[in-house]
């Protein structure tokens, strides 16, 4: 087996090896490969329906000799690139020049460029897997444009080389930074890019909102942005030109994919060493002060947590989104200009409090999974084992409480009427409690194989903490709902109205809350692998 | 004698394994204590369950007469623990994870500022500034030791604790803990360097398959096993012998 092989088959060992260190019994591949494929069908079949129909109907419209589906097919191109770029990309910089491993890895007998592939190809594989929710949509335009069998094989073949363009681009960028950047910059970076994707695919949403309209309204809407989606120097359009047999596209989809994916390979060949020295290099922040502070035990811990949280990237990234979801909802226009007052009053804070619902259990998971990463250090410590707990709960509820207090705050301030926000965030605090609990479980129940903070629950926990997060949304925003506007609820006797939109959000939350607290009663959240001893 | 740690009979099963069998010792005040033993006798376990980190399968251990199964947190606020991998929270300074630790064992501010003062001279420590992530091993090995020693803490536990250490601060942490012995502490180290057991220990356990096979001082051993190093006692003890050795480095 050469190097490259013999690099990746040690990383699937290790990942498999993981769950079974911790004394569970991992689950064969094929059952990785059948709930992803679950997952992929559930949403691909009724997408490729939908994208299906679509096309058929948007084909007859042309401009300039291209159909609107051909735009289509751009845009999700476009989509995709721009998602594998700025998320995979610091990705990559991170995971080749910061894992535990690639110190050990420099050490061997092994070329940098095979290193740097291998690593690539571990990040790719982890974060690629958006890239294949695009195949129901080219099966779609393959079927409304009736392409024949081989030329359908052709187009997937010519997605392959052009995730290779996207992934060279991605490498190439990587190694870039690791030139210039320190690690704490790439996390920073990670932030900022990830923003970029939010508003990119709020805006994609709004484009494809208008889809609903009629054919005229969609026609005036498109023909402004033609040019741009397609620009003769975008992958995307190339891919386009490739798909319909055209030889400029295919040769330039192959061409760039191939002589990129060689100059990232030579690159990396010199380029790994140096990027490595930079980005491992210490900070340079070096104020040593002679005044300390003493706090009360508890207060201590809730300061320590606050301080891990906000150097967290992935923990800020999941408090960003209910933060800027309504504003940019705002910004596009989707709530501001076209709603009614009453859907915007109403619609941002439920927004707001689905999303911060949804992220909690998450939240809370990466910060407890920092307590794990230091083993038996907090149980030295002479404080009761669920004082950390509590921190951590009341850390991640403050954090999204303040942030969708001053979201509704600017928002009232801009629009006027605060009642609706105010009452929503108060029913979302002990939901919010409720779930911060519950991602403590979450993590000690459901701890991602391959271990670590930006994904601290595994397949299982990341389903069963939105699950979860979905309930609590429902039950915060019904409760607001109910208080605040009673008339939205006018389809049902007030009665049944009361019961349904009241009581039974109230009863489901106290028995979250009995379930959660019994759950955690269970278990020892200060030894979750006692078994690796 | 003040008998700071007691540990009667102590046990720990995992599933069908039994990693420590019924172990039982005593640590005076002033006492420096060597544990050892080969790689997976139990050291680190019975640290473990002596520090309250890990609950035994059986028996007890009383650190500064408290039962550490009735008052964990008590017992806690009593002693320091320094690990032989130091596990800290990587995105806080130095600095920041010392007023932690200060705050958690509620320390008076400006005997902690003294201290910190004078452990940071002792062991060249100009990196509190620095996120912990930053530092090498050594570096998180002085840190962990600071937040230790700051609190003069009646029983100390150190595993491995000089593993990463410069010659001068492994140097200054053996006279340091000397001298908080002298001044009434006990002291339990692990240690696979046997020269450090031999020159600081007063009395030494040796551990091998999870049960103690020989505890006394340097000169009791010795009498016992009729050896004169702690190499040659050690290696008899753990079932080696120095012919056994000699043969495998020579088929190596």
């Amino acid at each position: 087996m050469n190097q490259l092989g013999l690099l990746l088959k040690y990383k699937l060992t290790m990942w498999s090896n993981i769950p079974k260190r911790r004394g569970r019994r991992g689950m064969p591949l094929f059952v990785y490969i059948l709930i992803l494929g679950s997952v992929f069908a559930l949403i691909g079949v009724p997408a490729y329906f939908l994208f299906a129909e679509i096309f058929k109907n948007y084909s007859t419209i042309v401009f300039g000799g291209v159909s609107l589906a051909d735009l289509f097919v751009e845009i999700s191109m476009i989509g995709i690139l721009v998602l594998v770029l700025v998320t995979d990309t610091p990705a990559v910089a991170l995971n080749v020049f910061m894992s535990d491993d690639v110190d050990f890895l420099l050490s061997l007998p092994i070329s940098q460029s095979t290193i740097f592939t291998a690593k690539t190809i571990e990040t790719m594989i982890q974060g690629g897997f958006p890239a294949l929710f695009v195949i129901p949509v080219l099966a779609a335009y393959a079927n409304a444009v009736n392409m024949p069998w081989y030329a359908i094989i052709f187009m997937f073949v010519m997605y392959i080389f052009y995730f290779l363009i996207l992934t060279a681009i991605s490498a190439l960028i990587a190694l870039g930074i690791s030139k210039f950047a320190s690690r704490s910059g790439t996390q920073r970076f990670m932030i900022f890019t990830s923003l970029i994707v939010y508003v990119f695919v709020i805006i994609l949403m709004s484009m494809v909102g208008s889809l609903n309209s009629n054919a005229a309204n969609v026609e005036a809407a498109f023909s402004n942005y033609v040019n741009t989606i397609n620009a003769p120097y975008l992958p995307s359009t190339w891919f386009l030109e490739a798909i319909k047999m055209q030889w400029n596209g295919i040769l330039l989809v192959i061409g760039t994919g191939v002589v990129l994916s060689a100059i990232a390979y030579l690159v990396a060949s010199n380029g790994i060493l140096t990027g490595f020295s930079k980005m491992t290099s210490a900070s340079k922040h070096v104020i040593q002060k002679r005044n300390y502070r003493i706090r009360r035990p508890v207060i201590a811990f809730i300061s320590k947590d606050v301080k891990l949280m906000r150097r967290e990237p992935s923990i800020l990234f999941l408090l960003v989104y209910p933060a800027i979801f309504p504003l940019i909802l705002v910004g596009v226009g989707a709530l501001g200009k076209g709603g009614s007052a009453t859907s915007r009053d109403i619609m941002i804070p439920v927004v707001s409090v689905f999303l911060s619902s949804m992220y909690t259990v998450i939240a809370t998971a990466s910060l407890v999974s920092m307590e794990i990463k230091v083993g038996d250090f907090v149980n030295t410590l002479p404080i009761g084992k669920r004082t950390p707990l509590w921190s951590k709960a009341f850390v991640i509820t403050s954090a999204f409480v303040i942030i969708m207090i001053v979201i509704f705050s600017i928002l009232s301030a801009i629009f006027g009427g605060a009642l609706f926000p105010i009452v929503t965030v108060l029913f979302s605090i002990p939901v919010l409690l409720i779930l911060s609990f519950f991602g403590v479980y979450a993590t000690i129940k459901w701890p991602n194989s391959i271990g670590g903070i930006r994904r601290p629950l595994n397949t299982t926990g990341t389903l069963v903490s939105m699950g979860m997060g979905v309930l609590g949304a429902a039950i915060a925003d019904l409760e607001g709902i109910y208080v605040v506007d009673n008339k939205l609820l006018s389809f049902v006797q007030p009665f049944l109205g009361f019961l349904l939109f009241f009581v039974a959000p109230v009863v489901v939350e106290i028995v979250m809350a009995i379930v959660t607290f019994k759950l955690l009663s269970k278990i020892d959240w200060t030894k979750p692998y006692d078994l690796e001893n | 004698m003040t008998e700071l740690v007691r540990v009667s009979n102590l046990r720990k099963d995992f599933g069908k394994i039994t990693a420590v069998k019924s172990i039982s010792f005593k640590i005076n005040a002033g006492e420096i204590y060597g544990f050892l033993g080969p790689n997976g006798a139990g050291k680190t376990t019975t640290m473990r369950m002596i520090t309250g980190v890990l609950v035994p399968t059986a028996g007890k251990v009383e650190i500064c007469d408290l039962d550490l199964e009735k008052y964990p947190i008590k017992v806690k606020s009593q002693i320091g623990v320094v690990p032989d991998e130091p596990k800290l929270y990587e995105n806080l300074t130095g600095q920041e994870f010392l007023e932690f630790i200060g705050s958690v064992f509620s320390m008076d501010k400006s005997e902690m500022t003294r201290m910190i003062s004078e452990l940071c001279d002792a062991f060249e420590i100009n990196f509190l500034g620095k996120f912990i992530g930053d530092y090498s091993h050594g570096m998180k090995q002085k840190l962990v030791l600071t937040s230790v020693l700051m609190r003069k803490p009646k029983v100390i536990f150190l595993d491995e604790a000089t593993v990463g250490l410069d010659a001068k601060s492994a140097k200054i942490l053996k006279m340091l803990l000397r001298k908080y012995a002298d001044e009434g502490s006990a002291i339990f180290m692990t240690t696979h360097v046997l020269e450090i057991a031999e020159k600081m220990c007063d009395r030494i356990g040796i551990i091998n398959a999870g049960e103690i096979v020989a505890e006394g001082t340097l000169t009791e051993l010795r009498s016992e096993s009729g050896k004169q190093s702690l190499e040659d006692i050690f290696l008899k003890l753990t079932d080696s012998n120095e012919e056994d050795v000699k043969e495998i480095v020579d088929n190596l």
